[in-house]
């Protein structure tokens, strides 16, 4: 019989030593055996065997692990001491080694902490709402003539629609964000983030009140509920004392008095929805408005379990097509065959609550969301800052062999084994990495604030806040550490002793190439990420400088200026009675917020041309200096002008209107206006979209907003004498303004935020680089001073020999510059394709930072190499 | 105690390790629940479950004899004690009771 020993194999006697502690393995071992005698009689020897080893390998489960730390700390801990010691030794020898290490470490590992809260708070968006991944919003699509427009807002009837007729769907949630006058007393200012929704409002988002109840404080019209900071500041409500609730505000632009019915906790920073007043959607018309094709409010929905949505999907369709469509075909008098033909159509879509912070970008959003692509951006340059800083101590640990490797012949030959050694140097490379950790986490706390104002967050960094943190910041230093000191560890210790003692030299060619091919991957990114910021900062100033097509600096406006009801007209002529202000004009709305849209045709076509409306006084085009190529802007002069219309060029040419002369454009054959001039194109949107159409009506009573031409000089007396002729009309309302060409910078904050925070960053990872070459010049020159002697013995000035030593260093630079160059460029590219108008990505700013690249470069170890070759030979000479 | 909850494996070993008596250590147990329960486990999930049974007080070990067929090796027998036993009572009996308020339908 074979002996029984036999069966277990060499390496699962190995396995189960290392698995199992000691007091257990033999009779786990023995039983083993036995199980597998019994297996062969029962199964047969093939079964048996597999069943054999699953039984081996299932002994790695983490309760018998488990029962093994003590043993293993034991017999450890000597060792780890010595370790430990040896690698403090290490660092405190060779001081400007460590100080390079740590430092560009911990700049690197600073960085990536910053990235990493950016991206967690981006990811964390809407997450504290309970049952949020069973919450979605519905969405409208209406593409016309391959236009597409993409609505967050819909219709009124929806919600009742859904929760009535879709079985899936829990709970249905309406709500609709104005700008809103709020008044309290002499407290009055206009509210942005006013909400008016359903009286299910907190119930479906599962938000409790301090005050009031969450179920009934939105029923009945003219309840407005208040969150905290909103309480205090209008009615000084400190948690305690007297309660706001039962008080009586004064709410929107008829100046309803409304009931303050309860109050809640300020919402987090971290939702798509930010809002301080929730006002009952019966107090507005649109609660019971019964049209489809009207979009108003943004529905939300709940479903009871989180399955498919594909039902739903196909309900909604169907009430698309059954209750928008119809309406629309009505309004362009066309059949339904016509419509189906087109090419045209209407659609509604859902999104998952969870995705609209980064994945939405619909008109009419509750604010400007995230963009996950720049997610993405930070991610992977946090990636390849990490890259940066490992690569450094991988190359100053293998450029530091030779000091290194008669430590290691000596150790050796005093009996260590290489296993013995390699957790010696891994201890090293751990202990710069924790030293550099602590230190990144203080430099976090220092570059919060900047970096908050860079963004436009408010990040903060709390290690305590949740039980993760620390611990992923612990794993995430640790592979750092195995990352940037597996390589030497193991590249160190392979030395054989006899050849390193005996003065061997050590220069291999394969090892020099690892570290020329690392140097490349660094200074490839550096200048990917140098150009890349060069192009941001290119396409930023483009936009801004950008000719809009009319003078959009000095054009005051204010808004809401309905308030002032009656004396709208009298506070204009006030104001054109002050020297500073040129010219005013009254206008439904002002670029960048023409929003209306409306189907314009021909007199006696069936075309029919998708245009941006604006209705406006007499004065538009002299105050916001937009031109004319052809006809006139209306005119005092004409009475006629009330059934005319000015149209831009976009619209014309959509149209099919060369010249104006005679031609009449209106909404349907028996409502036609006379074109009287065609204006040159102007842009009122983005400049991400090419100019869009656009028909300007004459309504000589429109009052919501007033556009102010100043003169230039001081803005603030103008805009103190503003706001005191407001004062006297306004009936206590508040006075806002803004500045045109600010509105227009707005629109492109997120790009130029963009653009400071990679910049930073560009600048760390080509510091982090430069400490990098830093030390490895300065270790090459070590290795390289014989030679240098020599050199300089036979003739050769310090000059040639700081040449010689860069020339390595420059071709690998320029190397760098011609891999990150089309990296660069295929990046750029696409994150250009989303604007318009656009710069191009030209060779002049790639030169630059290829020179920017080589220049920092140079600079960095420069004065390093000159001084190495500048020693007197006979100082590096006589050490033999 | 009696508080302390066992999961249906580990009353299933329980009940083993009072079953065989003097002949209870890990490949025993799990032979027997393979011939008698015709039920495959692993060796390892005996093993934990013995430890862990040992852990609470429930069953005691001690090494004991070796034989050829365990290639020299010696085992651990494990015996229930009378915290064991006494769980092992009140689960049966706390079975038992809920058991009879099933009512009795016709099988």
């Amino acid at each position: 019989m074979k002996q029984p020993d036999d069966v277990l194999p060499k390496w699962s006697i190995r396995f189960l030593n290392a698995v199992c502690p000691d007091y257990l393995a033999e009779e786990i071992e023995g039983d083993l055996l036995q199980k597998y005698q019994f297996d062969i009689e029962r199964y047969g020897a093939r079964k048996a065997r597999k069943k054999l080893v699953w039984n081996i390998l299932s002994f790695s489960h983490p309760s018998i692990l488990l029962r093994n730390t003590i043993s293993f700390r034991t017999t450890q801990t000597i060792m780890l001491k010595n370790y430990f010691i040896t690698a403090l030794r290490a660092s405190q020898r060779q001081k400007l080694y460590s100080l390079i290490n740590v430092a560009g470490l911990s700049v690197g590992l600073a960085s990536v902490l910053l990235i990493g809260i950016y991206i967690a708070d981006e990811a964390r968006y809407d997450r504290h709402i309970p049952d949020a991944e069973r919450i979605y919003r519905v969405g409208i699509n209406e593409t016309f003539k391959g236009d597409e427009i993409l609505y967050s807002s819909t219709s009124a009837p929806l919600a009742a629609a859904m929760q009535a007729e879709m079985p899936d769907v829990e709970a249905v949630v309406r709500v609709a964000d104005i700008d809103n006058p709020v008044r309290y007393h002499d407290k009055a200012f206009i509210e942005k983030r006013f909400l008016v929704a359903d009286s299910n409002f907190f119930e479906f988002f599962g938000q409790d009140l301090i005050e009031g109840n969450a179920k009934e404080c939105l029923k009945g019209p003219q309840k407005i509920v208040l969150s905290r900071s909103a309480a205090e500041k209008y009615f000084g409500y400190k948690g305690s004392g007297e309660s706001p609730v039962g008080k009586q505000l004064i709410v929107g632009r008829d100046a309803k008095l409304t009931e303050v019915t309860g109050i809640f906790e300020d919402v987090p920073a971290a939702t798509h929805m930010k809002y301080d007043m929730v006002l009952s959607m019966e107090s507005i018309p649109f609660a019971t408005n019964e049209c489809w094709g009207c979009y108003g409010a943004k529905t939300y929905f709940k479903t009871y379990h989180q399955k498919g949505t594909e039902e739903i999907d196909r309900k909604l369709d169907v009430f698309a097509q059954q209750r928008i469509v119809p309406g629309i075909e009505k309004d362009l008098g066309i059949s339904h065959d016509q419509f189906v033909r087109s090419g045209d159509h209407v659609s509604f879509f859902i999104q998952p609550l969870l995705s609209i912070h980064l994945q939405s970008n619909l008109t009419n959003e509750f604010e400007a969301n995230g963009d996950i692509r720049y997610v993405y951006i930070f991610g992977i340059t946090a990636i390849f800052l990490t890259v940066i800083a490992c690569i450094n101590f991988m190359n100053l640990a293998t450029a530091r062999a030779v000091s290194r490797a008669k430590e290691v012949g000596v150790r050796k030959t005093m009996g260590a084994t290489r296993h013995g050694l390699i957790p010696q140097f891994l201890m090293e490379s751990l202990l710069y990495v924790f030293v550099a950790g602590v230190l990144a986490v203080i430099l976090t706390y220092i570059a919060l604030g900047p970096f908050n104002d860079l963004t436009g967050k408010t990040l903060r960094l709390d290690l305590l806040s949740n039980r993760y943190v620390v611990p992923s910041l612990i794993v995430f230093l640790v592979v750092v550490a195995l990352l940037a000191g597996t390589y030497p560890a193991f590249h160190l210790t392979a030395f054989s002793p006899a050849k390193v003692l005996k003065g061997n030299s050590l220069h291999s060619r394969e090892r020099s190439f690892l570290r020329s091919t690392l140097v490349v991957v660094q200074f490839t990114i550096s200048m990917a990420l140098i150009v890349g910021t060069m192009i941001i900062y290119k396409q930023v100033r483009f936009i801004r400088d950008h000719n809009l097509g009319f003078d959009k600096e000095n054009i005051l406006r204010i808004p809401q200026t309905y308030v002032l009801g009656d004396h709208c007209l009298t506070f204009k002529d006030e104001l054109m009675k002050h020297a500073g202000f040129a010219n005013a004009s009254f206008a439904q709305a002002l670029p960048p917020n023409i929003l209306s849209t409306v189907f314009l045709k021909v007199k006696g076509s069936q075309q029919l041309v998708g245009t941006y409306l604006c209705a406006a006084d007499q004065d538009l085009v002299a105050t916001m200096g937009y031109e004319m190529k052809s006809g006139r802007y209306f005119s005092r002069d004409f009475l006629s002008d009330s059934s005319a219309v000015v149209i831009n060029e976009a619209c014309a040419k959509l149209l099919g209107v060369e010249d104006h002369e005679g031609k009449q454009v209106g909404f349907a054959d028996d409502d036609m206006y006379t074109v009287i001039g065609i204006m040159k194109d102007f842009n009122f949107e983005s400049l991400k979209s090419e100019v869009q159409p656009l028909a300007i009506f004459l309504n000589p009573e429109v009052n919501r907003t007033l556009a102010v031409r100043l003169t230039p000089g001081d803005m603030q007396e103008k805009i103190a004498f503003a706001e005191a002729t407001w004062k006297k009309y306004a009936n206590g309302q508040p006075f806002e303004y803004s500045f045109v060409d600010e509105d227009f910078d707005s629109l492109f904050r997120a790009e130029q935020r963009l653009g400071t925070v990679f910049a930073a960053f560009t600048v760390l990872a080509i510091l982090i680089a430069c400490l990098g070459l830093f030390g490895l010049i300065t270790y090459t020159a070590a290795q390289r001073t014989k030679e240098i002697g020599i050199r300089k013995i036979l003739g050769a000035t310090a000059g040639q020999v700081a040449v010689l030593l860069l020339s390595d260093l420059v071709r690998l630079v320029l190397i760098s510059f011609v891999i990150a160059i089309p990296l660069a460029w295929y990046g750029m590219e696409q994150w250009l394709q989303s604007f318009a108008y656009r710069t191009d990505f030209d060779l002049f700013s790639v030169l630059i930072a290829g020179a920017c690249g080589l220049l920092i470069a140079v600079g960095a170890v420069g004065y390093r190499s000159f001084k190495a070759a500048s020693v007197n030979p006979v100082e590096s000479l006589k050490n033999e | 105690m009696g508080k302390e909850y066992l999961g249906e494996f580990e009353e299933l070993i329980l009940t083993m390790v009072a079953a065989l008596q003097d002949d209870a250590y890990g490949a025993a147990i799990a032979m027997k629940i393979e011939t008698e329960l015709k039920r495959e486990i692993t060796l390892s999930s005996v093993h934990i479950t013995l430890y862990r049974l040992e852990d609470k007080g429930l069953v005691q070990s001690k090494v004991g004899g070796a034989t050829s067929e365990r290639g020299g090796r010696r085992k651990r027998i494990f015996t229930i004690t009378r915290q064991g036993l006494g769980m092992l009572k009140a689960m049966k009996e706390s079975r038992i009771q809920l058991w009879n308020m099933v009512p009795q339908l016709k099988m």
